[in-house]
């Protein structure tokens, strides 16, 4: 058991003023039998209502509407996540097949068939799967810049290049093709810096999260936020608006590990 | 019947004048055009409709059935009636749905069920439409305007009037409504099916409302009014299709969707005239099992049958179509509107051997049908008019609404085939259509 | 009905601003035409000046081919009856498919009369069907509302066009009381200063010409 304090900062700068902006934040901790969530806030500017849903992936999230002229939106979320011992048995026959961005693709298809090749058996097994995360960690390289978040599995593949989202997309789709169930996570992991993607695999009737960037089981220093067939469905934040602006985003996300867990205490403002 | 050729003209100037007409993209340019309307009926008489309506109600409810425990329970899948494939990588699929319960569990209001006729009298199922059927407002106004070109026919003869489709759509909506008006949601006039969307609002008294006309606020949906407080909209019959009906849930980049009215749709304070997600059900691949649906189901087995079709997926059904590719119409499942449809017959061997290596490689996307030899209508020449009549190729559109019961229009849209050598009777591949008749005994 | 948006407000207006203006132009225009034929063949030339329009016309047959027909010029009778329908298209459920069908008929009778050898003639129709289409919407159109905004923007365009064309004071103080008597009842929001200035020049009563641009600025600055 263990509790992590987190803070997660978004920061929306949009060039022009835009107005009727619709937007989704998935920032709110989801609960399942592997995270619990002991206090929770939430703020926004401009001051907007916020109103909290669940879709269709299980993922929570609070909508709202700025509707006057506006051109900076930011996001402050705080809390206290337990994560504990638990198995995450929430299976979809949806995470057995390809997605928009975890296509089937030759080069991914050949990548496999080597490291089936290498292991002298088709993948199948928990330690079958970490090898094939190891070969995957060996053979891409982190490189920010080098794929944006509409860069597919196999493109990014190709490129032999990315960040987390491509590691998690490529893990993703080398899982489904070698018949394993996979779905893809977004979240933060313990440290300072952005949000971060992994993975999870759906082995012996229980998901197992994988951190393909970092080459590890991804428990109990990551803080689920959403999840999906890929990136598209699991998006940590969305938005449309009436006006010709282009944004930018900063995001600023920091977990740390305390001691002791305070009173519960969950509110939204 | 003479009467009636007569007045092909006469009626077709009508239909001008009310602006009956379809657009279509040419060069990335709106154009819009009439409808060629025959004047000669499809007659049905009561003993066979009343056969059709049961057979039609029957799938209707079994289609019902199977959306609901597909974004549910998904029972049929753990029973392996239908292999998962068939459901959860189908485009036509959207988890974005999963566990939405629609208002009054309906998925499927207006389902558009394509049947063909063969020689020996049996109806055949060509396909099920489940998203936005449309085509109804095209029989109802040729009744409407061949009673007045022709009075005589119809003290002749006893004919159901196929003009109540209007209120039957207005019981349907009021049923399904969880407070507020009803609207007709279109996504505007360079819209195929403009004419439609703005007719069937006129008929039914519903509001015919553009995406910009409504929006969301605190979880429910509302009608943007002139000089007035924003109205509460109960029932939204969309012409939308669900990809682009809420770029915060779909496609972000739709600039003809309503933002948020998926959240409002899941609370269950609106209802979606379709039910976002029926794409899964009326796939070509799904067509396959829908004999055993019904069956599951309800217990029954199906009265109206498929075409005999074969599924590339299934080793056995592959290696069938391998074999007679030359005599079977081979269909890709992704593709609708008459596309995708390739007839083995009219391939060159060489064109054979391509296409077999296509299906061996993606088995899934093919299904492979028997060639159906459907009955033909005829049709008033429109190279030599007067009264010589020759044969086409026809097919009917039955329209089936589920309201608090299922109930079959007693009319129906009849595509035709303008070119002789063709089965291809889509309105945007220059088909023709036809009045649909029931008789009343 | 009863229920409108405040788009189709924007629809109805424009609605009743173009079906006048096919309306009187064309009246107008058969008036001028039947001088050119024989009594003055540069006529058109006035025509033009009288309602701003600019003289890319080579000649007289030019000009009535084009200004008549032409889908280019914006101020041909044809693209003001086009822009009257895309206004109309969108409003079936408001108007009625029948009422509706008096639009669609009259831009068909000039799509059709493209080749005519008796304009006036041949292109009368438009004329009857623009009639029918304000008898219909009286009868039919059951939501006052709705039909208090087309004849705002009906009296509007008119009145303009009278101004412009030289008509009788008598019959522009007429047309002017039209206006003012819906733009009261409507609940889309204007511009009151305008319209009093407006007011002042039409009560200066015959005199109100010298005064010719001052109100045609303030009629546009209404809205």
């Amino acid at each position: 058991m263990k509790n992590l304090r987190f803070q997660y900062e978004m920061t929306l700068t949009l060039d022009r003023e835009v107005r009727d902006h619709h937007v989704l934040l998935r920032c709110r901790p989801m609960e399942n039998e592997i995270q619990h969530l002991t206090s929770y806030a939430c703020e926004v500017s401009p001051k907007i209502l916020l109103h909290l849903s669940q879709d269709g992936f299980g993922n929570l999230g609070y909508t709202g509407v700025i509707q006057k002229p506006h051109s900076l939106f930011a996001v402050q979320a705080s809390g206290i996540v337990q994560k504990i011992e638990g198995r995450c048995t929430d299976f979809h026959p949806m995470y057995r097949f390809p997605s928009v961005r975890t296509m089937l693709d030759p080069g991914l298809r050949a990548f496999l068939h080597e490291v089936e090749e290498r292991l002298g058996t088709p993948v199948r097994t928990f330690q079958d799967v970490c090898f094939l995360m190891q070969c995957l960690h060996e053979h891409f390289e982190y490189v920010p810049g080098a794929t944006t978040t509409a860069t597919t599995a196999g493109e990014a593949f190709a490129g032999g290049r990315g960040v987390c989202q491509d590691y998690a997309h490529i893990m993703i789709a080398l899982c489904r093709l070698a018949g394993i169930p996979a779905r893809y996570v977004a979240g933060m992991m313990i440290g300072e810096g952005a949000t971060h993607a992994w993975c999870e695999v759906w082995l012996s009737d229980v998901w197992i999260g994988l951190d393909p960037t970092n080459n590890c089981l991804a428990k109990d220093s990551y803080i689920r936020l959403s999840q999906g067939r890929d990136f598209v469905d699991g998006a940590v934040d969305r938005g449309c608006f009436v006006g010709f602006a282009s944004q930018t985003q900063q995001i600023y996300v920091k977990v740390e590990e305390i001691e002791d867990n305070p009173s519960e205490e969950i509110s939204t403002v | 019947m003479r009467e009636l050729i007569e007045h092909r003209e006469g009626i077709n100037r009508l239909m001008a004048r009310y602006g009956v007409k379809f657009g279509i993209y040419k060069n990335n340019e709106f154009h819009e055009q009439l409808f060629p309307f025959d004047p000669m009926p499809r007659v049905i008489s009561a003993k066979e409709f009343e056969f059709l309506q049961k057979g039609l109600t029957q799938r209707v409810d079994a289609l019902n059935a199977f959306l609901a425990d597909v974004y549910g329970e998904k029972k049929i899948v753990k029973d392996k009636v239908i292999p998962e494939d068939f459901i959860f990588s189908s485009k036509g699929y959207l988890p974005q749905c999963e566990g939405i319960v629609p208002p009054k569990k309906i998925y499927s209001h207006i389902s558009g069920i394509d049947l063909v006729q063969a020689k020996d009298g049996e109806w055949y199922i060509l396909e099920d439409n489940l998203r936005i059927p449309s085509g109804a407002s095209y029989p109802m106004i040729a009744r409407e305007l061949t009673r007045r070109a022709s009075p005589r026919t119809f003290i002749n003869n006893r004919i159901e009037d196929n003009r109540g489709y209007a209120s039957m759509l207005k019981q349907m909506m009021d049923n399904v409504n969880t407070g507020g008006i009803n609207v007709v949601l279109t996504p505007g006039r360079y819209n195929a099916a403009f004419f439609e969307h703005s007719y069937l609002a006129e008929r039914s008294g519903a509001i015919l409302a553009m995406p910009q006309d409504l929006f969301v606020e605190n979880n429910y949906l509302y009608y943007r009014q002139y000089g007035g407080s924003p109205l509460k909209v109960g029932a939204v019959y969309r012409r939308i299709s669900d990809e682009y009906l809420d770029p915060m849930c779909f496609l972000p980049e739709s600039l003809i969707g309503v933002p948020g009215i998926m959240d409002v749709y899941r609370s269950g304070h609106v209802a979606l005239i379709n039910a976002p997600g029926n794409g899964v059900a009326d796939d070509k691949g799904i067509y396959y099992f829908v004999p055993y649906m019904i069956k599951y189901y309800l217990g029954e087995d199906a009265i109206l049958k498929n075409a005999p079709t074969y599924l590339a997926f299934y080793e056995k059904d592959r290696n069938f179509i391998l074999e007679h590719l030359n005599r079977l119409v081979v269909k890709d499942v992704s593709e609708a509107g008459g596309y995708g449809v390739i007839f083995g017959s009219d391939l060159s061997a060489e064109k054979l051997e391509e296409l077999k290596q296509i299906i061996i490689n993606e088995p899934r996307r093919f299904i492979a049908q028997e060639v159906i030899d459907f009955i033909d209508l005829d049709i008033v020449d429109e190279s030599n008019p007067g009264d010589h009549l020759v044969p086409r190729k026809a097919d009917l559109r039955a329209f089936v609404l589920t309201g608090e019961k299922t109930m079959v229009w007693p009319s129906g849209l009849t595509r035709f085939s303008r070119n002789p050598d063709s089965f291809v009777v889509n309105s945007s591949q220059g088909g023709g259509f036809k009045d649909t008749w029931v008789l009343s005994r | 009905m009863g229920i409108i948006s405040l788009e189709k407000a924007d629809h109805l207006f424009w609605l009743g601003r173009y079906t006048e203006r096919v309306f009187t132009t064309l009246n107008t225009f058969f008036t001028y035409y039947d001088k050119m034929l024989d009594i003055e063949e540069e006529v058109y030339k006035k025509f033009c000046e009288k309602l701003a329009i600019p003289m890319v016309y080579k000649d007289k047959e030019d000009f009535i081919r084009t200004y008549l027909f032409s889908e280019n010029d914006p101020n041909s009778v044809y693209s003001n009856i086009l822009r009257a329908f895309d206004n109309a298209v969108v409003l079936r459920d408001e108007l009625s498919s029948k009422t509706l069908s008096y639009i669609q008929m009259a831009l068909d009778c000039i799509e059709h009369a493209k080749d005519s050898q008796a304009l006036v003639y041949d292109l009368q129709p438009v004329i009857d069907d623009l009639f029918a289409f304000w008898g219909c919407l009286d009868d039919n159109v059951e939501d006052e509302e709705c039909r208090n905004i087309i004849k705002c923007g009906k009296y509007l365009e008119r009145l303009d066009l009278y101004m412009r064309l030289d008509y009788s004071y008598r019959q522009i103080e007429k047309e002017y009381n039209k206006f003012l008597n819906r733009l009261h009842k409507i609940r889309i929001g204007y511009n009151l200063s305008e319209v009093d200035k407006l007011s002042e020049i039409i009560n200066l009563g015959e005199d109100w010409k010298s005064r010719y641009y001052e109100a045609i600025n303030a009629l546009w600055s209404v809205f």
